[in-house]
């Protein structure tokens, strides 16, 4: 890491670098891309900078926070022409599936499985994907980019949902779509064969679901993965801090990262449903689970808390965190760390999953 | 919380109003970032009491002078014992407290020629665990936390949570001597226990330099024909003891906010780590475990532990991800704002507990019965 600092050279009797309630004052530093990178990571980062800045040339505005309806159906447009295709392609280029579309228990819905079908192992097994973005964006798009590399690799059929999200809709329309679809899925896979996976607002996804299907007293599924979020609301936690601290460093005026989403209303945020880690009734309820960040994700902080308190349950909870890769970073197929990513995720359901 | 639907691997995603050419340039081609100053506020996420702690560990480690400071490397003998004593004395006041939270009896004694503190909860040893037993290295760079103060502070919670035998060890360190003495002392009460214990009932865990050491000692077992013991746990470490921490993320708590665990006075502390090895070969996996996959490889399950606010988290969380891939049973806790060595010395708040009742459940589940 390059840093302009050493270690402050003179030292007085009362350090002006912090207060007495614990905050730090930081002066200005360099971040340099993590040590541990390989040149080929750093080499598709910076890639992916500019790539970046082309998509900010083509859609201005739809990488800023949308302030309204109309800002949010117009991302969607320019996410679906500029972003997603170039993507997917590369996914598809490398993981060969099948997609096709289906409506189950009423929710549109996407199979995604490997072209030469199912290994033996996975006949009674099922995945369910629930897409990222920010429960506003990522319908259909997101699900295949989360769904591609772990269908091809781990030969598992997959159903991504495409579940209603703002601002057409609010809490609780997802959790009662997955709900639906899982409550129609059941009616051919034994619960103990499912497993639910999530990145980021799928993730949050993840962990309604579970709560809801357990307000439904539905047998929960076998497993679930909350990647990149959790449990637990994201507010004021380490990550964030640091991630306000990236952030602000390249925009004009301070961004605050704390934004509620439309999905989302104020008092949503103390509603166990909605955030199941302020329940541990509810926690200590869920299956097995997979929890994965990088230490550049602003959610960072919520998938440690939510292990943290499924491990301290007794839940059984396995955490994976990568190095100076951030939010959401596996939806590149390219990066060697995705790779790493998949083979986690295929490798914890092929072993919780008892496909029998 | 804001979030697009697309992945911003390492490089800030940021909202933007401005155009490509207004904006201030402030991401190199290299993806250095640069980041404006900014003030790090107690994490929202942290209990009354971790903030409490925290204040006060902020305000200790700003302080000049903060911990006693070692003598020079060919200071006599006498120095050296002051300096131990100043270091038990300022270490003091956290070992009252664990052992006020986590009643224990400590039994100091010598085993196999090693001065070791024997630690049983006060309740006794679970039944289950009559037939196993931990072993700590403790924590101080190869150089500092001689006797068995600090190394208790480590030992006691895990006793009397998992109702089992810890043993802390007074290990042969720098400046007096250097590489394998560590591993000589460790190989040492390990045959000793070995008498009594079955290899895979056994359990070691270190932090800091003592995870180094719990590393280190695992390949230096293997080499000298002893069965590996069931589970190790490697806490706030990498386990290299190679300096490495600087060149992750978690490497800005160590070099860019100001003190971290360290203060200015400190600063020449990280030297008389490279003491203790500096005759080690680099190449050599007993001295530098990291050096190999093979020897990684043959690891028994492994816990890593660290904080996000602890300079070594980074290097954890990459072992973490080598040993999978190395077919290792390794598993990894992450306290949010936890500090180097947090889980020891965050004495009395739930997160510490947690921590602690964590790998006491780990070390359950992974030691044969």
């Amino acid at each position: 890491m390059t840093t302009k600092r050493r270690f402050p050279v003179e030292s007085s009797s009362a350090s002006p670098d912090s207060d007495n309630e614990g905050s730090i004052h930081v002066e200005a530093f360099d971040l340099a891309l993590s040590g541990f990178l390989s040149a080929e990571t750093r080499a598709i980062l910076k890639r992916q900078s500019k790539e970046f800045e082309e998509l900010q040339e083509a859609c201005p505005g739809a990488y800023n926070a949308p302030a309204s309806e109309v800002d949010v159906l117009s991302a969607r447009r320019c996410h679906e022409e500029h972003f997603y295709p170039a993507l997917i392609e590369r996914q598809r280029a490398r993981y060969e599936v099948t997609i096709e579309p289906k409506t189950i228990g009423g929710v549109a819905t996407e199979i995604i499985a490997p072209v030469e079908g199912v290994a033996v192992a996975n006949r009674r097994r099922l995945l369910i994907n629930l897409h990222g973005g920010g429960f506003i964006y990522g319908g259909r798009w997101g699900g295949q980019t989360e769904s591609i590399p772990i269908a091809a690799l781990g030969k598992f059929k997959i159903v991504s949902v495409d579940y209603r999200k703002a601002p057409e809709h609010h809490f609780p329309a997802a959790s009662e779509d997955v709900a639906a679809v899982y409550k129609s899925l059941l009616a051919d896979y034994r619960p103990e064969n499912i497993g639910i996976y999530g990145c980021s607002a799928g993730a949050f996804l993840t962990a309604q679901s579970v709560a809801w299907i357990l307000k439904e007293e539905l047998p929960v599924p076998g497993a679930i993965g909350m990647f990149c979020a959790g449990a637990f609301p994201s507010g004021g936690g380490d990550s964030e801090h640091l991630w306000a601290a990236i952030n602000g460093s390249c925009s004009v005026t301070s961004s605050k990262s704390t934004k509620k989403f439309a999905y989302f209303i104020d008092k949503d945020l103390e509603n166990p449903l909605a955030f199941p880690g302020l329940d541990p009734r509810i926690m200590v309820r869920f299956p097995d689970s997979l929890l994965i960040a990088s230490t550049r994700d602003f959610l960072m902080s919520s998938v440690l808390a939510t292990h943290r308190q499924l491990v301290s349950l007794g839940v059984k909870a396995e955490l994976h965190v990568w190095e100076g890769l951030g939010h959401a970073f596996f939806v590149e197929p390219d990066l060697p760390e995705s790779r790493e990513v998949y083979d986690v995720i295929v490798r914890f359901f092929d072993e919780q999953l008892s496909g029998e | 919380m804001t979030e697009n639907g697309k992945a911003t691997a390492g490089v800030a995603a940021t909202q933007r109003t401005d155009t490509a050419e207004e904006r201030p340039s402030c991401i190199d081609p290299d993806g250095t970032l640069h980041i404006h100053e900014l003030t790090i506020p107690p994490s929202e996420l942290w209990s009354s009491e971790f903030t409490e702690f925290y204040a006060k560990w902020v305000v200790q480690v700003s302080a000049p002078c903060a911990f006693p400071q070692s003598p020079p490397r060919s200071a006599p003998k006498a120095e050296w014992d002051k300096f131990d004593e100043l270091n038990c004395a300022y270490h003091a006041e956290c070992l009252a407290r664990v052992l006020e939270r986590y009643p224990v009896d400590v039994v100091d004694t010598q085993l196999a020629g090693v001065r070791v503190g024997i630690v049983s909860p006060k309740e006794g040893i679970a039944p289950k665990n009559r037939s196993r037993v931990l072993i700590n290295l403790h924590a101080g760079g190869f150089v500092s936390n001689r006797g068995l103060v600090f190394g208790q502070i480590e030992s006691i919670p895990v006793a009397s949570i998992g109702q089992i035998k810890v043993i802390t060890l007074d290990y042969r360190q720098a400046p007096f001597y250097g590489y394998p003495a560590a591993s000589e002392d460790v190989e040492a009460l390990y045959k000793e226990l070995l008498e009594q214990y079955e290899p895979d009932a056994i359990g070691i865990f270190g932090c800091s330099a003592g995870a180094v050491l719990t590393a280190q000692v695992l390949v230096w077992l293997h080499a000298k024909g002893l069965p590996r013991p069931g589970a190790v746990g490697i806490f706030s470490s990498g386990p290299s003891p190679n300096w490495v921490c600087r060149k992750g993320d978690s490497g800005v708590w160590l070099l860019n906010i100001p003190r971290s665990t360290l203060s200015e006075a400190d600063n020449a502390a990280l030297e008389p780590i490279e003491w203790y090895m500096e005759d080690a070969d680099l190449n050599d996996p007993k001295a530098y475990p990291e050096s190999s996959d093979v020897e990684l490889a043959k690891f028994p399950p492994t816990l890593l532990l660290s904080g996000t606010r602890d300079f070594t988290m980074s290097e954890a969380i990459v072992m973490h991800a080598r040993l999978l891939k190395l077919g290792v049973d390794s598993s990894l806790y992450i306290m949010e704002g936890a500090p180097h060595a947090g889980h020891a010395i965050a004495v009395g708040t739930p997160e510490a507990h947690d921590a602690h009742a964590y790998v006491a459940r780990w070390f359950d589940e992974h030691l044969a019965r």
